[in-house]
């Protein structure tokens, strides 16, 4: 018997119709979809025992109270909002659920670095021990004691106690020049100051308001405390009937939150202080205003006589005179019925507020934008109401002694600052970081020697970026306080790397606008991945090296101590809780005493380790006819504070009024304006978007290595362009090449263009991704006060 | 013989080993092959259910949820300890419990009969507390055993073989009129 070809292959034959009658294959071909889950090389998470811890997220000054999935205590796996956190009720933003990649990811320093070679260039930068680092740097500060005005901080934080830790290291050491990145809380902060006679940001009663008029401020896109605002937005749609709030967004961008508003009003650029005043002609004229509170806690709405005899232009006559509804109609481009309507509407929906600060609120602003929309307020009586704008409020935390002074200390402190702020030309105040900018290559007053950068990015999130790298050149010596790689950091002498969100103690007290008292604790969960120190422990260290009175000035062993001791105050105050459970509303309690949860200092500080934030609701809104401490005692529409500062000109400089923005570069040969806009996907802060919430873009917002500008069909149109189309913008500054993505929410004429994007540092999963916009922005600054906006610049567009 | 005859007969050998070919794949793919997949592995300790249950244990004291919700799986070697500080009995088990683990204060390498690959999340809060299921809907019922199963271990994958694939997730979840996007199981 031969078996030959045939009964081989009937064999074969057999044997695959068995095998395909048998699991074999389907469960093989099956099983190989996880076979490569347990290569060894994969990288596979920790197993283990899982456990939530409590902290509090610096990512951002929003300061939400977040939740960490531990795995085995020791490797995090998740970030989740916190639901006893009153603030964010849970919610997390793209920026925190992602944080995690800033930790783990490799942009991180490992250890301090000194440029060795010339700036800039990543190569030459080697590391040195923390010991050589601080030496070093101990050495540079003696060396420039005798002139230590010559010393200067930058901030990317406007508050906390880190920040005060900087601004206190200078004042020991004798240098006025402490500065922070720009804010919108600095015109609000000058406003009100000049308004009402003190000098602070203004807290909004979002929550119990039934109607908001928002000009500019992108409340659900990033605005103040983000996932504060966006539990208010999610408070205001869960009511109905005539407990419902109205939400009136007046924008160029036809942004998300004019797309969620109940109105959007798409204003022509730059006018909304036009606006603000047209609605208040109308509810002047119509006799709709708060009789009550204007007629007594206000001064110079109605024409007046000062002391000594002169007559002054009033308010009223001001509005009834500049600011009908046709011209306001034909400056805005609004319609004057809606003008009308819209003015009603706000006057007699009670309680109703109105608030400003374009985008996120990282720009200075505009003092008398700021004025014209807090006046709305006023002639609606909703200055110091529920339901309205009032002073921010802080947490009642223990002073820390005063810093020591030396001879040396005094007479640095009293030079010039090196913004010019405070000084003849600039009375006002306020941290004039573009001043600064320029003077620094002129050397005035004088020189700059040595730059400290704290947590800011500068080199790419201010406008006109390169003043701030022009300026670099002229500085000898850059340390830079960060934990990332970023733009500035690399081009820093010395690079000081801090712990990340994760890994240190550090206080938030939320950003502007939150109506409670509110102290968030950031505490380590994990081990610091790396050689860093926080920049609090650094200070203290380097004050001891200085010795003297520096040293005096930071009595503590470390930062922990320091931020320990302030914590008294809040356990000594009478009133307070620490959030220990979920739904909480602080809103619907205001003035309202809490009993505090916890017995003494000490225990207040382990539960703030354990939940993450304290609360109190009882310091309430200061009684009207006590509040105003300007110089009539009252609410000044007309700002004698400015008189008394020594500005000088007609009554309209001391009311608020609009004034059309002198932009850079002719009409002819920029016929578009370029204006930025800012989205909660995108990150422009300190930071740079991770991949993971890069993934989150459309392709119309990011393709490759391209990223896109908004523009109007019509506009696209008239320049021959279409969806898609690569072109260069040139403006007066600079150019850049994007794409374009073609939409109807785009205003003709405009081209709008995403900040945040196009770094060119960090790591290579986060670098060259877009462009950015900041190479291509103008700086406008307010004359009087020299406040920095960026809001829009001529533009030229042409194929690429 | 003649050609034709050769023929046939070639052409019945021809059949046979057909069968032959198909029996044996078949015995082999529902035989062997399982079995070659599969390794069988001893847990590092035996842990008898029953006993825990007579002393009237309940499951959730070892497999509750925690606080926050989270499932606690099977425990860290500090449950056993609350009880098992000193052995209570003569048990062979108990005292390399005691001396192997709990005084040295090692996690016990349990093998898990139902480890979901890493691509799956899986929350047990959302099938038991939320949708009210039984335990031993998916897992074996465990409280009559004094001796633990070995585990069969796939080769290939390295996860148990009690694993759910994704076919019986989606499964349960229409059945159960539950949503079946991509998202609910692959984060
Ligand atoms: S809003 Fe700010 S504080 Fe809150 S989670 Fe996002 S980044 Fe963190």
């Amino acid at each position: 018997m031969k078996v030959d070809r045939r009964a081989f292959v009937k064999l074969i034959a057999g044997g695959i119709g068995g095998t395909l009658l048998s699991p074999l294959p389907w469960k093989l071909a099956d099983d190989s979809a996880i076979w490569s889950q347990n290569w060894s090389w994969r990288p596979s998470p920790e197993r283990g025992e899982a456990t939530m811890v409590n902290t509090v997220c610096q990512l951002c000054p929003g300061g939400c109270g977040i939740r960490v999935r531990l795995i085995n205590g020791k490797r995090a796996v998740r970030l989740d909002g916190n639901p006893n956190n009153p603030l964010n009720q849970g919610g997390i933003c793209p920026l925190g659920a992602t944080g995690l990649q800033y930790h783990y990811g490799i942009s991180r320093i490992e250890s301090p670095l000194k440029q060795k070679g010339t700036r800039g260039e990543v190569k030459t930068l080697e590391p040195i021990t923390w010991d050589e680092a601080v030496a070093l740097l101990a050495a540079k500060l003696k060396s420039l004691r005798a002139q230590p005005q010559g010393l200067v901080c930058l901030s990317g934080k406007q508050n906390g106690t880190v920040s005060e830790f900087f601004s206190r290291f200078l004042e020991a050491y004798g240098s006025p020049n402490y500065l922070t990145m720009p804010a919108a809380a600095q015109a609000e902060s000058l406003g009100v100051f000049l308004s009402q006679g003190v000098r602070t940001p203004l807290s909004y009663d979002f929550e119990n308001a039934r109607m908001i008029l928002s000009f500019g401020a992108d409340l659900i896109e990033g605005w103040g405390a983000p996932c504060r605002m966006m539990s208010a937005f999610r408070l205001w749609r869960s009511k109905s009937g005539s407990q419902k709030t109205r939400l009136v967004q007046i924008e160029t961008r036809g942004s998300l939150t004019a797309s969620q508003a109940d109105e959007w009003l798409a204003v022509a650029p730059g006018t909304e202080a036009a606006l603000a005043l047209g609605l208040a002609h109308v509810i002047v004229r119509e006799k709709i205003y708060d009789r009550a509170f204007v007629d007594n806690y206000t001064h110079g709405f109605d024409d007046w006589t000062d002391s000594q005899g002169r007559r002054h232009q009033g308010f009223k006559s001001m509005l009834l005179e500049e600011y009908t509804p046709a011209r306001v109609a034909e400056i805005t481009g609004v319609q004057q019925e809606k003008i009308v309507e819209l003015a009603r509407n706000f006057a007699l929906t009670k309680p109703a507020l109105a608030v400003s600060g374009r985008g996120q609120g990282k720009m200075d602003g505009s003092l008398y934008e700021f004025l014209a929309v807090l006046s709305l307020n006023a002639l609606v009586g909703s200055v110091h109401r529920p339901g309205g704008v009032s002073w921010a409020v802080t947490p009642p935390l223990a002073p820390w002694p005063k810093v020591v002074q030396d001879s040396t200390s005094r007479n640095g402190l009293r030079s010039e600052r090196l913004d010019g702020s405070g000084g003849p030309d600039l009375p006002l105040g306020g941290h004039l970081l573009y001043n600064f900018l320029e003077n620094v290559p002129k050397g005035k007053p004088y020189p700059t020697k040595m730059l400290w950068v704290y947590e800011a990015n500068p080199a790419h999130d201010l406008a006109d970026v390169n003043l701030f790298v022009k300026a670099l050149e002229k500085i000898d010596t850059v340390v830079s306080f960060s934990s990332f790689m970023d733009e500035t950091t690399v081009m820093a002498d010395l690079i000081l790397p801090a712990p990340t969100f994760l890994e240190r103690f550090e206080d938030v007290s939320g950003d502007r606008g939150l109506q409670y008292a509110y102290f968030g604790l950031s505490r380590p969960v994990l081990q610091p991945r790396f050689e860093c120190r926080h920049p609090g422990d650094v200070l203290i260290k380097l004050a001891k090296m200085l010795g003297g009175s520096v040293a005096a000035s930071f009595p503590w062993d470390n930062y922990e101590e320091a931020l320990q001791a302030r914590i008294q105050g809040l356990a000594a105050a009478p009133s307070g809780r620490v959030a220990d459970e979920p739904g909480l509303q602080p809103w619907s309690h205001l003035g309202e005493r809490l009993a505090p949860n916890y017995g003494s200092a000490d225990e207040l500080w382990e539960m703030l380790q354990e939940h993450g934030c304290w609360y109190d609701t009882s310091q309430s809104m200061p009684s009207l006819s006590s509040a105003f401490k300007t110089p009539s005692g009252k609410f000044e529409f007309y700002c004698q504070a400015l008189k008394e500062a020594g500005v000088t000109g007609s009554d309209s400089t001391y009311l608020p009024h609009y004034q059309p923005a002198d932009l850079p570069g002719g009409k002819e040969e920029y016929p578009y304006l370029l204006m930025p806009y800012e989205v909660m996907i995108i990150e422009n802060g300190p930071l740079a978007n991770q991949p993971f919430m890069t993934k989150m873009l459309f392709d119309f917002e990011l393709k490759g290595r391209d990223s896109f500008v908004e523009i109007n069909p019509k506009t696209a149109k008239e320049v021959g362009l279409r969806e898609g189309d690569r072109v260069e913008l040139t403006t007066a500054i600079g150019s850049v090449k994007v794409r374009l993505h073609l939409t109807e929410s785009a205003r003709p004429g405009v081209i709008f263009i995403p900040l945040g994007l196009g770094h060119s540092a960090f790591d290579r999963y986060i670098r060259g991704k877009g462009a950015n916009a900041n190479e291509v922005l103008a700086v406008l600054q307010e004359p009087l006060t020299g406040l920095a906006s960026w809001w829009g610049t001529p533009v030229k567009i042409s194929r690429a | 013989m003649s050609g034709e005859h050769t023929q046939r007969e070639s052409g019945a050998l021809g059949w046979t080993l057909f069968v032959v070919g198909f029996v044996g794949a078949l015995f082999v793919g529902w035989v062997v092959f399982p079995k070659l997949l599969y390794s069988t592995q001893q847990q590092p300790l035996n842990f008898n259910h029953a006993v825990h249950m007579e002393n009237d244990m309940a499951c959730e004291d070892c497999h509750g949820f925690r606080e926050d919700g989270s499932y606690v799986g099977i425990p860290q070697v500090e449950k056993c300890a609350e009880c098992h500080e000193e052995p209570m009995t003569e048990s062979e088990a108990e005292a390399k419990l005691v001396t192997e683990f709990v005084e040295p204060g090692k996690e016990i390498p349990w093998l898990s009969y139902t480890r979901q690959p890493d691509n799956v999340f899986f929350s047990h809060a959302a099938h038991v507390l939320m949708a009210e299921m039984e335990c031993t809907s998916c897992h074996r019922d465990a409280s009559q055993e004094e001796e633990t199963p070995p585990v069969q271990v796939n080769r290939l994958t390295g996860y148990p073989k009690g694993i759910m694939k994704m076919y019986k997730c989606e499964d349960c979840h229409a059945r159960a009129s539950v949503h079946n996007g991509c998202d609910v199981c692959h984060k």
